[in-house]
Protein backbone atom coordinates (compact mmCIF):
# COMPACT_ATOMS: atom_id res chain seq x y z
CA UNK A 1 0.00 0.00 0.00
CA UNK A 2 1.12 3.12 -1.01
CA UNK A 3 0.55 7.01 0.03
CA UNK A 4 -2.86 7.57 1.50
CA UNK A 5 -5.86 7.89 -0.33
CA UNK A 6 -6.92 11.99 -1.42
CA UNK A 7 -10.84 11.92 -0.58
CA UNK A 8 -12.71 14.52 -1.15
CA UNK A 9 -15.99 14.54 0.84
CA UNK A 10 -19.60 16.43 0.08
CA UNK A 11 -22.08 17.10 2.85
CA UNK A 12 -24.80 19.08 3.57
CA UNK A 13 -25.43 21.91 6.19
CA UNK A 14 -26.54 19.99 8.87
CA UNK A 15 -23.53 17.39 8.83
CA UNK A 16 -21.33 19.90 8.86
CA UNK A 17 -22.13 21.34 11.99
CA UNK A 18 -23.97 24.88 10.44
CA UNK A 19 -27.68 23.94 11.72
CA UNK A 20 -30.67 22.28 10.56
CA UNK A 21 -33.56 24.14 8.64
CA UNK A 22 -32.13 27.44 9.62
CA UNK A 23 -29.21 27.00 7.64
CA UNK A 24 -30.93 25.06 4.44
CA UNK A 25 -29.53 27.82 2.09
CA UNK A 26 -25.62 28.05 3.06
CA UNK A 27 -24.08 28.80 0.17
CA UNK A 28 -21.62 26.26 -1.38
CA UNK A 29 -18.07 26.62 1.00
CA UNK A 30 -15.10 24.68 0.30
CA UNK A 31 -13.04 23.81 3.46
CA UNK A 32 -9.47 21.92 3.64
CA UNK A 33 -9.75 18.89 5.18
CA UNK A 34 -12.05 16.75 7.44
CA UNK A 35 -14.96 17.77 8.66
CA UNK A 36 -17.88 15.83 11.08
CA UNK A 37 -18.31 12.80 9.79
CA UNK A 38 -15.59 13.05 7.50
CA UNK A 39 -12.95 12.51 10.33
CA UNK A 40 -14.88 8.94 11.57
CA UNK A 41 -14.30 8.51 7.76
CA UNK A 42 -10.36 9.12 8.44
CA UNK A 43 -10.44 7.26 11.43
CA UNK A 44 -12.00 4.29 9.60
CA UNK A 45 -9.50 4.31 6.88
CA UNK A 46 -6.79 4.59 9.40
CA UNK A 47 -3.52 5.62 7.37
CA UNK A 48 -5.26 4.30 4.10
CA UNK A 49 -6.99 7.71 3.23
CA UNK A 50 -6.99 11.45 3.98
CA UNK A 51 -9.67 13.84 3.65
CA UNK A 52 -8.10 16.63 1.32
CA UNK A 53 -10.97 18.65 0.96
CA UNK A 54 -14.58 18.87 2.21
CA UNK A 55 -17.33 20.31 0.35
CA UNK A 56 -20.36 21.87 2.09
CA UNK A 57 -23.40 23.36 0.69
CA UNK A 58 -27.29 23.57 1.79
CA UNK A 59 -29.35 21.03 1.03
CA UNK A 60 -32.40 23.95 -0.22
CA UNK A 61 -29.06 25.67 -1.42
CA UNK A 62 -28.08 23.01 -3.90
CA UNK A 63 -31.27 22.22 -4.75
CA UNK A 64 -32.68 25.74 -6.01
CA UNK A 65 -29.24 26.47 -7.34
CA UNK A 66 -28.41 22.79 -9.02
CA UNK A 67 -26.76 23.96 -12.18
CA UNK A 68 -24.64 26.64 -10.43
CA UNK A 69 -23.77 24.54 -7.52
CA UNK A 70 -22.82 21.35 -9.30
CA UNK A 71 -20.46 23.35 -11.84
CA UNK A 72 -18.91 24.84 -8.97
CA UNK A 73 -17.93 21.46 -7.13
CA UNK A 74 -16.72 19.97 -10.43
CA UNK A 75 -14.55 23.08 -10.75
CA UNK A 76 -13.19 22.96 -7.28
CA UNK A 77 -12.89 19.32 -7.52
CA UNK A 78 -10.77 19.57 -10.50
CA UNK A 79 -8.27 21.70 -8.90
CA UNK A 80 -7.73 19.67 -6.20
CA UNK A 81 -7.68 16.34 -7.87
CA UNK A 82 -8.60 13.98 -4.78
CA UNK A 83 -8.87 10.21 -6.15
CA UNK A 84 -12.22 9.57 -4.74
CA UNK A 85 -15.01 11.75 -3.53
CA UNK A 86 -17.37 10.66 -0.83
CA UNK A 87 -21.45 12.17 -0.89
CA UNK A 88 -23.12 11.88 2.34
CA UNK A 89 -23.97 9.59 4.07
CA UNK A 90 -27.85 10.53 3.59
CA UNK A 91 -29.18 7.96 5.18
CA UNK A 92 -33.12 8.30 4.54
CA UNK A 93 -33.28 12.16 3.56
CA UNK A 94 -34.10 12.65 0.49
CA UNK A 95 -33.82 16.37 -0.47
CA UNK A 96 -29.93 15.61 1.00
CA UNK A 97 -29.66 11.90 -1.05
CA UNK A 98 -31.22 13.70 -4.24
CA UNK A 99 -27.74 16.59 -3.96
CA UNK A 100 -25.35 13.42 -3.40
CA UNK A 101 -26.47 11.88 -6.29
CA UNK A 102 -26.67 14.74 -8.32
CA UNK A 103 -22.79 16.05 -7.38
CA UNK A 104 -21.83 12.22 -7.79
CA UNK A 105 -23.58 12.15 -11.36
CA UNK A 106 -21.43 15.36 -12.44
CA UNK A 107 -18.91 14.23 -10.63
CA UNK A 108 -18.50 10.82 -11.97
CA UNK A 109 -18.95 11.91 -15.80
CA UNK A 110 -17.23 15.21 -16.02
CA UNK A 111 -13.70 14.56 -14.21
CA UNK A 112 -13.84 10.73 -14.30
CA UNK A 113 -13.84 10.33 -10.63
CA UNK A 114 -14.96 6.82 -8.75
CA UNK A 115 -17.93 8.17 -6.07
CA UNK A 116 -19.01 6.37 -3.25
CA UNK A 117 -21.89 7.18 -1.13
CA UNK A 118 -24.05 5.96 1.59
CA UNK A 119 -28.23 6.06 2.06
CA UNK A 120 -31.13 4.63 3.21
CA UNK A 121 -31.84 2.05 0.45
CA UNK A 122 -35.40 3.87 -0.40
CA UNK A 123 -33.97 7.21 -0.49
CA UNK A 124 -35.22 8.68 -3.97
CA UNK A 125 -31.26 9.01 -4.18
CA UNK A 126 -30.59 5.35 -4.57
CA UNK A 127 -32.46 5.72 -8.08
CA UNK A 128 -31.01 9.36 -9.34
CA UNK A 129 -27.61 8.42 -8.52
CA UNK A 130 -26.65 4.41 -8.23
CA UNK A 131 -25.23 4.53 -11.79
CA UNK A 132 -22.58 6.35 -11.16
CA UNK A 133 -21.83 6.69 -7.31
CA UNK A 134 -21.34 3.44 -5.36
CA UNK A 135 -24.17 3.97 -2.45
CA UNK A 136 -23.65 1.94 0.25
CA UNK A 137 -27.11 0.62 2.19
CA UNK A 138 -27.08 2.48 5.60
CA UNK A 139 -30.16 3.05 8.51
CA UNK A 140 -32.54 5.52 8.17
CA UNK A 141 -30.85 8.43 10.39
CA UNK A 142 -27.39 9.03 12.14
CA UNK A 143 -27.81 6.66 14.49
CA UNK A 144 -26.24 4.42 12.09
CA UNK A 145 -23.10 6.70 11.18
CA UNK A 146 -20.79 4.39 12.68
CA UNK A 147 -21.70 1.50 10.55
CA UNK A 148 -22.43 3.43 7.15
CA UNK A 149 -18.98 4.93 7.21
CA UNK A 150 -17.31 1.95 8.28
CA UNK A 151 -18.30 0.03 4.43
CA UNK A 152 -18.14 3.85 2.52
CA UNK A 153 -14.62 3.65 4.11
CA UNK A 154 -13.29 0.29 3.26
CA UNK A 155 -15.08 1.20 -0.51
CA UNK A 156 -13.53 4.51 -0.94
CA UNK A 157 -10.41 3.29 0.00
CA UNK A 158 -10.60 0.31 -3.02
CA UNK A 159 -11.49 2.23 -5.84
CA UNK A 160 -9.56 5.44 -4.50
CA UNK A 161 -6.51 3.40 -5.44
CA UNK A 162 -7.53 2.33 -8.44
CA UNK A 163 -9.25 -1.02 -8.29
CA UNK A 164 -12.52 -2.35 -9.01
CA UNK A 165 -15.74 -2.13 -7.11
CA UNK A 166 -16.15 -5.98 -7.04
CA UNK A 167 -19.46 -7.41 -7.21
CA UNK A 168 -22.32 -5.46 -4.60
CA UNK A 169 -22.94 -8.02 -2.62
CA UNK A 170 -19.63 -8.45 -1.95
CA UNK A 171 -17.86 -4.94 -1.70
CA UNK A 172 -21.60 -4.11 -0.05
CA UNK A 173 -23.03 -1.19 -2.06
CA UNK A 174 -26.74 -1.28 -3.37
CA UNK A 175 -26.74 -2.89 -7.09
CA UNK A 176 -26.54 -0.85 -10.26
CA UNK A 177 -28.25 -2.52 -12.42
CA UNK A 178 -25.60 -3.39 -14.55
CA UNK A 179 -25.04 -7.11 -16.50
CA UNK A 180 -21.73 -8.58 -16.45
CA UNK A 181 -21.31 -10.79 -19.17
CA UNK A 182 -20.20 -14.41 -17.61
CA UNK A 183 -20.26 -17.95 -18.92
CA UNK A 184 -22.34 -20.28 -16.68
CA UNK A 185 -20.97 -23.62 -16.79
CA UNK A 186 -24.77 -24.79 -17.78
CA UNK A 187 -27.12 -23.65 -20.20
CA UNK A 188 -29.99 -21.65 -19.30
CA UNK A 189 -32.48 -24.43 -19.80
CA UNK A 190 -30.93 -26.46 -16.99
CA UNK A 191 -30.51 -23.50 -14.66
CA UNK A 192 -34.04 -22.53 -15.04
CA UNK A 193 -35.67 -25.94 -14.07
CA UNK A 194 -32.95 -26.44 -11.10
CA UNK A 195 -34.72 -23.17 -10.33
CA UNK A 196 -38.22 -24.57 -10.45
CA UNK A 197 -37.22 -27.61 -9.30
CA UNK A 198 -35.80 -25.82 -5.85
CA UNK A 199 -38.68 -23.31 -5.71
CA UNK A 200 -41.72 -26.47 -5.67
CA UNK A 201 -39.59 -28.69 -3.21
CA UNK A 202 -39.37 -24.85 -0.96
CA UNK A 203 -35.52 -25.17 -1.07
CA UNK A 204 -33.60 -21.65 -1.35
CA UNK A 205 -33.58 -20.04 -5.02
CA UNK A 206 -32.57 -17.16 -6.06
CA UNK A 207 -33.60 -15.23 -9.70
CA UNK A 208 -31.20 -14.13 -11.95
CA UNK A 209 -32.61 -11.40 -13.01
CA UNK A 210 -34.34 -9.48 -10.08
CA UNK A 211 -37.64 -7.24 -11.02
CA UNK A 212 -37.43 -3.13 -10.01
CA UNK A 213 -38.99 -2.31 -6.90
CA UNK A 214 -40.96 -0.01 -7.93
CA UNK A 215 -44.40 -1.28 -10.09
CA UNK A 216 -45.04 0.57 -12.92
CA UNK A 217 -48.47 2.37 -11.86
CA UNK A 218 -51.05 2.39 -14.29
CA UNK A 219 -52.19 5.92 -15.59
CA UNK A 220 -56.49 6.04 -14.69
CA UNK A 221 -58.21 7.43 -17.88
CA UNK A 222 -58.82 10.82 -18.70
CA UNK A 223 -62.06 12.15 -18.34
CA UNK A 224 -64.14 13.90 -21.10
CA UNK A 225 -64.25 17.41 -18.78
CA UNK A 226 -64.26 18.50 -15.44
CA UNK A 227 -67.17 20.97 -15.42
CA UNK A 228 -69.76 17.78 -13.03
CA UNK A 229 -66.59 16.06 -11.32
CA UNK A 230 -66.05 16.07 -8.06
CA UNK A 231 -62.83 16.89 -7.14
CA UNK A 232 -60.87 15.48 -4.09
CA UNK A 233 -58.13 17.07 -2.68
CA UNK A 234 -55.22 15.34 -1.03
CA UNK A 235 -51.88 16.20 0.97
CA UNK A 236 -48.64 14.51 2.03
CA UNK A 237 -47.42 18.69 3.29
CA UNK A 238 -48.86 17.60 6.96
CA UNK A 239 -51.68 20.06 7.06
CA UNK A 240 -53.48 19.28 9.86
CA UNK A 241 -55.87 21.10 11.34
CA UNK A 242 -54.75 23.49 14.51
CA UNK A 243 -53.31 21.57 17.65
CA UNK A 244 -52.82 18.79 15.83
CA UNK A 245 -56.23 16.57 17.36
CA UNK A 246 -55.43 13.06 15.95
CA UNK A 247 -51.36 13.65 16.51
CA UNK A 248 -50.37 12.95 13.32
CA UNK A 249 -46.61 12.57 13.05
CA UNK A 250 -44.43 14.69 11.66
CA UNK A 251 -42.14 12.22 10.10
CA UNK A 252 -42.75 8.44 9.46
CA UNK A 253 -46.82 8.98 9.82
CA UNK A 254 -48.64 6.33 10.70
CA UNK A 255 -52.20 7.97 10.00
CA UNK A 256 -53.89 9.48 6.93
CA UNK A 257 -57.28 11.26 8.29
CA UNK A 258 -59.70 13.21 6.42
CA UNK A 259 -60.85 16.57 7.72
CA UNK A 260 -64.18 18.45 6.85
CA UNK A 261 -63.52 21.66 5.08
CA UNK A 262 -67.26 22.19 3.98
CA UNK A 263 -68.07 25.93 3.90
CA UNK A 264 -64.48 27.44 3.80
CA UNK A 265 -63.61 29.53 1.27
CA UNK A 266 -59.51 29.53 1.60
CA UNK A 267 -57.43 27.76 4.02
CA UNK A 268 -56.44 30.06 6.79
CA UNK A 269 -53.69 29.90 9.05
CA UNK A 270 -56.54 30.20 12.14
CA UNK A 271 -57.62 26.91 11.32
CA UNK A 272 -54.63 25.14 9.60
CA UNK A 273 -51.11 24.33 10.76
CA UNK A 274 -47.96 22.83 8.94
CA UNK A 275 -46.69 19.65 11.15
CA UNK A 276 -44.65 18.18 8.62
CA UNK A 277 -40.77 17.45 9.56
CA UNK A 278 -38.98 17.45 6.81
CA UNK A 279 -38.96 21.31 5.83
CA UNK A 280 -39.77 24.89 6.98
CA UNK A 281 -43.31 25.27 7.67
CA UNK A 282 -42.55 28.90 8.00
CA UNK A 283 -44.60 29.82 4.73
CA UNK A 284 -47.21 27.09 5.06
CA UNK A 285 -48.05 28.17 8.52
CA UNK A 286 -48.56 31.72 7.20
CA UNK A 287 -50.57 30.29 4.21
CA UNK A 288 -51.90 26.81 4.38
CA UNK A 289 -53.30 27.22 0.75
CA UNK A 290 -49.52 27.36 -0.17
CA UNK A 291 -50.05 23.53 0.12
CA UNK A 292 -53.67 22.88 -0.18
CA UNK A 293 -55.20 25.20 -2.27
CA UNK A 294 -58.80 25.61 -1.11
CA UNK A 295 -58.82 28.80 -2.33
CA UNK A 296 -58.04 28.59 -5.93
CA UNK A 297 -60.19 25.52 -5.92
CA UNK A 298 -63.33 27.39 -4.66
CA UNK A 299 -62.79 29.84 -7.58
CA UNK A 300 -62.69 27.50 -9.52
CA UNK A 301 -65.69 25.65 -8.72
CA UNK A 302 -67.47 28.73 -8.40
CA UNK A 303 -66.86 29.20 -11.86
CA UNK A 304 -67.89 26.12 -12.99
CA UNK A 305 -64.35 24.32 -14.06
CA UNK A 306 -64.80 22.07 -12.40
CA UNK A 307 -68.45 20.49 -10.24
CA UNK A 308 -67.60 20.92 -6.89
CA UNK A 309 -64.77 20.69 -4.20
CA UNK A 310 -65.48 17.89 -2.07
CA UNK A 311 -65.80 19.17 0.98
CA UNK A 312 -63.20 17.01 3.02
CA UNK A 313 -59.48 17.59 3.16
CA UNK A 314 -57.32 14.19 2.79
CA UNK A 315 -53.95 14.75 4.79
CA UNK A 316 -50.92 12.89 6.04
CA UNK A 317 -47.21 13.87 6.58
CA UNK A 318 -45.17 12.25 3.67
CA UNK A 319 -41.68 12.63 5.31
CA UNK A 320 -39.68 9.76 5.09
CA UNK A 321 -42.34 7.37 5.30
CA UNK A 322 -42.12 3.50 4.46
CA UNK A 323 -42.68 1.91 0.96
CA UNK A 324 -45.08 -0.47 2.36
CA UNK A 325 -47.22 1.86 4.39
CA UNK A 326 -47.07 4.82 1.79
CA UNK A 327 -48.84 1.84 -0.43
CA UNK A 328 -51.24 0.65 1.88
CA UNK A 329 -52.62 4.49 2.67
CA UNK A 330 -52.73 4.61 -1.04
CA UNK A 331 -55.27 2.19 -1.06
CA UNK A 332 -57.50 3.05 1.72
CA UNK A 333 -57.61 6.80 0.72
CA UNK A 334 -58.53 5.77 -2.88
CA UNK A 335 -61.33 3.85 -1.41
CA UNK A 336 -62.28 6.32 0.95
CA UNK A 337 -62.35 8.87 -1.18
CA UNK A 338 -64.22 6.81 -3.91
CA UNK A 339 -66.43 6.17 -1.07
CA UNK A 340 -67.45 9.96 -1.24
CA UNK A 341 -67.91 10.17 -4.53
CA UNK A 342 -64.38 11.95 -5.82
CA UNK A 343 -63.95 11.31 -9.96
CA UNK A 344 -60.50 13.40 -9.89
CA UNK A 345 -57.84 13.98 -7.20
CA UNK A 346 -55.31 17.02 -6.60
CA UNK A 347 -52.94 15.59 -4.24
CA UNK A 348 -50.05 18.24 -3.45
CA UNK A 349 -46.40 16.85 -2.26
CA UNK A 350 -43.59 19.16 -0.90
CA UNK B 1 -59.62 8.30 -10.37
CA UNK B 2 -57.12 9.95 -12.66
CA UNK B 3 -54.99 12.62 -9.81
CA UNK B 4 -52.37 15.19 -10.64
CA UNK B 5 -49.49 15.54 -8.56
CA UNK B 6 -48.17 18.66 -7.58
CA UNK B 7 -45.06 18.22 -6.37
CA UNK B 8 -41.46 20.74 -5.76
CA UNK B 9 -38.98 17.35 -6.73
CA UNK B 10 -40.89 15.94 -9.33
CA UNK B 11 -37.86 13.77 -9.97
CA UNK B 12 -38.97 11.87 -7.34
CA UNK B 13 -42.86 10.79 -8.82
CA UNK B 14 -40.85 10.60 -12.64
CA UNK B 15 -38.53 8.36 -11.05
CA UNK B 16 -41.13 5.75 -9.10
CA UNK B 17 -43.85 5.99 -11.57
CA UNK B 18 -46.65 8.59 -11.17
CA UNK B 19 -48.55 9.10 -14.34
CA UNK B 20 -49.41 12.98 -13.77
CA UNK B 21 -46.96 15.06 -12.42
CA UNK B 22 -46.95 19.13 -12.27
CA UNK B 23 -44.15 21.34 -10.49
CA UNK B 24 -44.76 23.19 -7.69
CA UNK B 25 -42.63 26.68 -6.80
CA UNK B 26 -40.86 25.19 -3.65
CA UNK B 27 -40.49 22.82 -1.02
CA UNK B 28 -41.51 25.58 1.41
CA UNK B 29 -43.96 27.31 -0.36
CA UNK B 30 -45.35 24.40 -2.97
CA UNK B 31 -48.06 26.52 -4.45
CA UNK B 32 -46.51 30.42 -3.15
CA UNK B 33 -44.58 32.73 -3.91
CA UNK B 34 -43.59 34.78 -0.61
CA UNK B 35 -42.39 37.86 -0.68
CA UNK B 36 -44.90 38.98 -4.18
CA UNK B 37 -48.43 40.74 -2.99
CA UNK B 38 -51.20 38.38 -2.23
CA UNK B 39 -52.92 38.80 -5.62
CA UNK B 40 -50.16 37.58 -7.70
CA UNK B 41 -49.52 34.62 -5.59
CA UNK B 42 -53.18 33.61 -5.75
CA UNK B 43 -52.48 34.11 -9.73
CA UNK B 44 -49.68 32.08 -9.93
CA UNK B 45 -51.38 29.46 -7.53
CA UNK B 46 -54.35 29.32 -9.60
CA UNK B 47 -52.38 28.91 -12.81
CA UNK B 48 -50.39 25.75 -11.36
CA UNK B 49 -53.72 24.26 -10.03
CA UNK B 50 -55.41 24.72 -13.49
CA UNK B 51 -52.35 23.14 -14.92
CA UNK B 52 -52.87 19.68 -12.58
CA UNK B 53 -56.72 20.34 -13.57
CA UNK B 54 -55.76 20.05 -17.13
CA UNK B 55 -53.94 16.74 -17.15
CA UNK B 56 -56.98 14.38 -15.86
CA UNK B 57 -58.73 15.13 -19.18
CA UNK B 58 -55.08 14.24 -20.82
CA UNK B 59 -54.78 10.63 -21.81
CA UNK B 60 -50.93 9.67 -20.16
CA UNK B 61 -48.51 7.16 -21.21
CA UNK B 62 -46.12 6.42 -18.38
CA UNK B 63 -44.95 9.04 -15.69
CA UNK B 64 -45.06 12.65 -17.94
CA UNK B 65 -44.22 16.06 -16.20
CA UNK B 66 -46.88 18.74 -17.42
CA UNK B 67 -45.36 22.44 -17.47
Amino acid sequence: MGAPIRVAHFMNQFFAGLGGQEAVNAPLEVRPGAVGPGKALEAAAGSHARVTVTLVAGDGWLNDHADEGTEAIVSALAAQRPDVLVTGPAFDSGVYGLNCARVGNAVATRLKLPVVSGMFPENPGVAAGRQRSLIVPTGRSAGAMPKAIAGMAALAVRVGGGDRPGSPEEAGYLPRGIRLNTVASRNGAERAVEMLVARLAGRPWATEIPLPAFEAVPSAAPLASLGTVRVGLLTTGGIVPRGNPDRIESRRATQWRRYPIEGLEEASAARFECIHGGFDGQYANEDPNRVIPIDVLRDLEREGAIGALVPSLWTTTGNAGPLDRARRFGEEIARDMSAAGVGAVVLTAT
Amino acid sequence: MPTAMISALPQIPLSVGVPRIVRGRAIVALLGEPGRPRGEERQYRRAVVETALRTLTTAVEGPTLFE
